[in-house]
């Protein structure tokens, strides 16, 4: 059972009710758990969290009641003209069926009808309706994602979800928010049963802006660009750094947003891809040599693939890999084994204290980081880590490129010992970068964070099934990811749920 | 600043019913007898990072002592300090994850972290599986007030890696189910938490109570209702949620307690902008020194709302976190433009830098006790009836180092424990001194957390 993260939240408060204010930004921030803050298994129940639902609710609740005319909007009904115990069963029947995401039943929608008619009797109807508008917004069908309709047969492990249940996995996964009125509708008529029901909703979806937004989501978090505009290097030491962030996750996004929905939408060219999105000053900010016909907008430039190609190789993830003033081969290196590999490195040993090598006048990084290797307590593990960063230690901590460091040339080639299929010699960043993209351990990493953030927990042996069918079709679409994302919507993961003990 | 006026507004309020803006409070007392004794109050004070411990350390005897430089700040109140030298969070010996995370994890739940999924630059860890002290203590006494407890944080959170999310690198207090309680990062949040209830006339909140009682009842009964129809595991999230909402019904209709005057009108400070009011503006890798520059003022009005809080007994558990221990955050205004992490170690370990930085919190830390002694309670004042722990969740910056810890203590607790000492110790560790805060506050234990760490309470501290 997964609670709505911020994201999902403020995404449905604002297709429920038109609030584009982003409300949820106000809650404390979930756990980490997965990462997504979908885990539900990680989602704890703080007194303060649910003070700030209650908050949240009446903020939300009282910009909506502040409008007499919305409130009759919601409910579609006059309370003057039709009654206010008819209107509110309208409201509950109508606004509530989005809210909890499928029809209320009598027993649910009784006591709101008894909270009405409390809160009728000392206010007038607007406050009343706030009220009751507050009590469902912080409602558990409303603040959880509840699966528990549809009873399996006896014997059956499995049951197949609800229709409307099938229509929240949809919007919740493509959209990060609540079923629109063709998904609501879909239900209603049980057309969500057959996977190319499921599928054809899917792909209808995916042509829709919220789901650019769901995967800006997904990528900002695997790739950690969430408020990266806003990053922040020492002044003194980077003082040409002002006022490039928000140029750098621009060029990331653009270039994220071309590759998946108007160019060839591979994880291949995400990662090796060999152009880029500047403008004239993020250009001059790399230095890339001139001509060049850029002003202020951004446009696609080519880029020298020596240098560059893909994701991993732009300022701004290199910037962002890169905290204090120093390059971290270790960290660029940890960052490439868990997310792109899905490989943890094995913990520090107990005990050992954790400080990255010391800085010193006259060395390169990679020659301080020599010390992981020379060091038998580090090598063992170091070992695996530092060699995917060395590939980038071209890149400076501010992501641009450098040939010298501390005065002296940059090694920026090695070998890889980890045991992962890109393992061997490399050459540079972006013979790295290449490697990576056709690696079909990274595909297969891919697919595990995709499934992690589509169920809101990771892979069991259970999901054997489904991971062939995402593998089967992930490869056969030659690695698109739309065509996963697609593929996530027809596994017996998506459609099924344990049919848990009562 | 608002001055102190030492004049009962009460007759004021009730006669004119009004609703502008009350600077002083001892009224809105209905229905509840005067306590017999004063309370006694816990405060958790915590800084990240290791200090430079022989700047930090005393000269002299145990009750015959020059502070340090670092803590020199505190030389003319000295008489309201215990200076505890020595502890170690031995704890931290175990767990996962990096020392700071471990230091932090075991500080004040005397527990290891588990194996988990947060990303602590030295490994992954998990949370402590059991509570800390200060909410131990809150399940104890926290019934008698309007918050049971108040966390609350000034620069939050600043890690790198996870961004703005709950994780063992960023929380300090758990509740006595185990899960981390994140603290409120806004002043004006604060504020409306404690005195929003000032403004109002007393008719008018008595109508409010009543619809938000209703509407509250609504929901938890609602969490009740649905929760009896899942399978276990969501069965009881749900529970959970519902005894938080029935926890919140319950002390909506607690009051203001009469018999001490504290401060509420804080509509001039609560201007303006923050140095973290919103989770969402914090990203991975940021140094956002703009929001640093405000660090200064978000701390001293938080240190003002949580005094004011505990005088006008509003609640008697409250932590305060200047930072998390990742401590990504800069001080500008000492003149000083790398992070407090940097001066740890980014740059090689500068103790010129983290002497500034733990001189500077000292001087906070002072700010804060006079605060409390600003409030007269009977013949002293309420700093009297609380303790202070100024803590931190390594010793050296960079070693991580967990022996040695810097830990202060301000004020005795009404008279539980004697004050005014440099208080060496051996071989004890965090957790004695967890017991001793317990026990303190009536709860008899011999020990807390893990006990293979513990020994029972602190040896001389009482």
């Amino acid at each position: 059972m997964r609670r709505l993260t911020r994201f999902e939240l403020n995404n449905t408060l604002r297709d429920l009710l038109g609030d584009d204010t982003s409300p949820a930004n106000a809650l404390p921030p979930e756990e980490l758990g997965n990462g997504f803050g979908n885990d539900g298994t990680a989602q704890s129940t703080s007194r303060l969290l649910v003070e700030e639902y209650d908050k949240l609710a009446s903020a939300v609740a009282g910009r909506v009641a502040a409008d007499s005319a919305q409130i009759a909007a919601l409910a579609g009904c006059e309370p003057a003209a039709q009654g206010e115990e008819v209107c509110v069963r309208a409201l509950l029947s109508s606004f509530g069926t989005k809210a909890f995401r499928r029809p209320l039943d009598e027993v649910e929608t009784t006591p709101y009808l008894s909270l009405f008619q409390t809160l009728r009797g000392s206010g007038a109807y607007e406050d009343a309706s706030r009220g009751l508008l507050r009590a469902l917004l912080q409602a558990p069908q409303f603040l959880y994602r509840l699966e528990f309709q549809a009873s399996a047969a006896p014997g059956v492990t499995y049951a197949r979800l609800d229709p409307y249940e099938t229509a929240s996995r949809l919007s919740y996964l493509l959209w990060g928010s609540l079923p629109d009125a063709a998904l609501f509708t879909a239900a209603l008529n049980n057309e969500l049963q057959s996977k190319d029901q499921v599928r054809a909703q899917a792909e209808r979806m995916l042509a829709d802006p919220r789901a650019r937004a769901m995967v800006d989501f997904f990528h900002g978090v695997l790739f950690r660009l969430d408020g990266s505009e806003r990053l922040q290097k020492n002044p003194t030491d980077f003082p040409e750094f002002a006022g490039v962030a928000p140029l750098m996750k621009e060029e990331t996004q653009r270039f994220m947003h071309d590759v998946i929905w108007e160019g060839d939408g591979t994880l291949t060219t995400l990662l090796s891809g060999s152009y880029s999105f500047m403008n004239a000053k993020l250009a001059d900010f790399y230095g890339l040599p001139g001509p060049r016909p850029l002003g202020e907008a951004f446009e696609r430039v080519e880029l020298d693939t020596t240098r560059r190609a893909g994701l991993l190789t732009q300022g701004m993830m290199m910037a962002l890999l890169t905290p204090g003033v120093h390059t971290n081969p270790t960290l660029r290196g940890v960052f490439v084994m868990e997310n792109l590999l899905c490989v943890r490195p094995p913990d520090p040993p107990p005990g050992i204290n954790v400080v990255p090598p010391v800085y010193a006048p006259g060395l390169t990084t990679r020659e301080r980081f020599a010390i992981h290797a020379e060091n038998p307590t580090c090598a063992g593990c170091h070992g695996q880590m530092d060699p995917f960063g060395f590939a980038f230690e071209n890149f400076d901590p501010i992501g641009r490129w450098r040939d010298t460091d501390n005065g002296k040339p940059v090694d920026a080639t090695g070998t890889i010992l980890a045991d992962v299929d890109v393992a061997g010699a490399f050459s540079g960043p972006t013979d790295l970068a290449k490697r990576l993209s056709e690696s079909p351990q990274v595909q297969s990493c891919m697919i595990a964070h995709w499934f992690t953030f589509a169920q809101g927990r990771p892979e069991t042996s259970a999901d054997a099934c489904t991971r062939a069918q995402l593998d089967a079709e992930f490869t056969r679409s030659g690695f698109k990811i739309r065509s996963l994302l697609l593929a996530l919507t027809q596994t017996d993961a998506f459609l099924y749920r344990p049919a848990g003990v009562r | 600043m608002s001055r102190l006026y030492a004049v009962s507004r009460r007759t004021l309020l009730r006669g004119a019913g009004l609703s502008l803006a009350v600077p002083w409070l001892d009224a809105m007392n209905v229905g509840r007898a005067a306590p017999l004794a004063f309370p006694k109050r816990i405060v958790v004070f915590y800084t990240p990072g290791g200090t430079v411990i022989e700047s930090w350390r005393p000269t002299g005897t145990e009750t015959n002592f020059q502070m340090g430089p670092i803590l020199s700040p505190l030389e003319p109140i000295k008489n309201q300090i215990t200076v505890l030298d020595g502890l170690e969070i031995k704890v931290a010996r175990e767990g996962y994850g990096h020392p700071h995370t471990r230091g932090m994890a075991g500080l004040l739940t005397g527990l290891p972290t588990t194996m988990g999924p947060y990303e602590t630059c030295g490994g992954k860890s998990g949370f402590p599986t059991g509570p800390s002290v200060d909410q131990v203590i809150a399940a104890k006494i926290g019934g008698a007030t309007r918050l049971p407890s108040l966390q609350v944080a000034i620069r939050w959170p600043t890690m790198f890696y996870g961004g703005a999310r709950v994780s063992p690198t960023n929380i300090i207090s758990y509740d006595t189910g185990g899960a981390p309680i994140p603290p409120e990062t806004d002043p004006r949040a604060v504020w409306s938490k404690l005195f929003k209830d000032a403004n109002t006339s007393p008719d008018q909140l008595a109508l409010e109570h009543a619809r938000s009682g209703a509407i509250l009842d609504t929901v938890g009964a609602s969490y009740r209702r649905l929760a009896a129809r899942l399978p276990t595991s969501d069965r009881l999230r749900l529970e959970t949620h519902a005894t938080k909402v029935e926890e919140i019904r319950a002390s909506i209709d607690s009051v203001m307690p009469s018999g001490t005057a504290c401060r509420s009108d804080f509509a001039a400070d609560l201007e303006g902008q923050f140095a973290s009011a919103s989770a969402v503006d914090v990203c991975d890798g940021c140094v956002e020194q703009s929001q640093d520059t405000l660090i200064p003022r978000t701390g001293k009005i938080m240190m003002d709302l949580v005094s004011a809080a505990l005088a006008c007994d509003l609640t008697r558990v409250a932590t305060i976190q200047w930072a998390d221990l990742a401590a990504n955050n800069s001080f500008p205004w000492l003149g000083l433009d790398d992070t407090h992490h940097g001066y740890q170690h980014d740059r090689g370990y500068q103790p010129d830098g983290i002497s500034k930085i733990d001189t500077w919190y000292a001087t906070q830390f002072k700010y804060f006790l006079d605060q409390l002694a600003s409030y007269p309670e009977g013949a002293g004042s309420v700093l009297d009836n609380t303790v202070v722990f100024w803590c931190k969740e390594i010793s050296h910056p960079n070693n991580h180092t967990h022996t040695e810890m810097p830990f202060v203590l301000g004020g005795g607790a009404g008279g539980s424990f004697r004050t005014g000492r440099w208080l060496k110790t051996s071989d004890a560790s965090n957790s004695d001194l967890l017991v001793s805060f317990l026990n303190a506050f009536d709860i008899q234990v011999g020990t807390f957390g893990n006990p293979d760490y513990c020994k029972g309470p602190l040896a001389g501290l009482v």
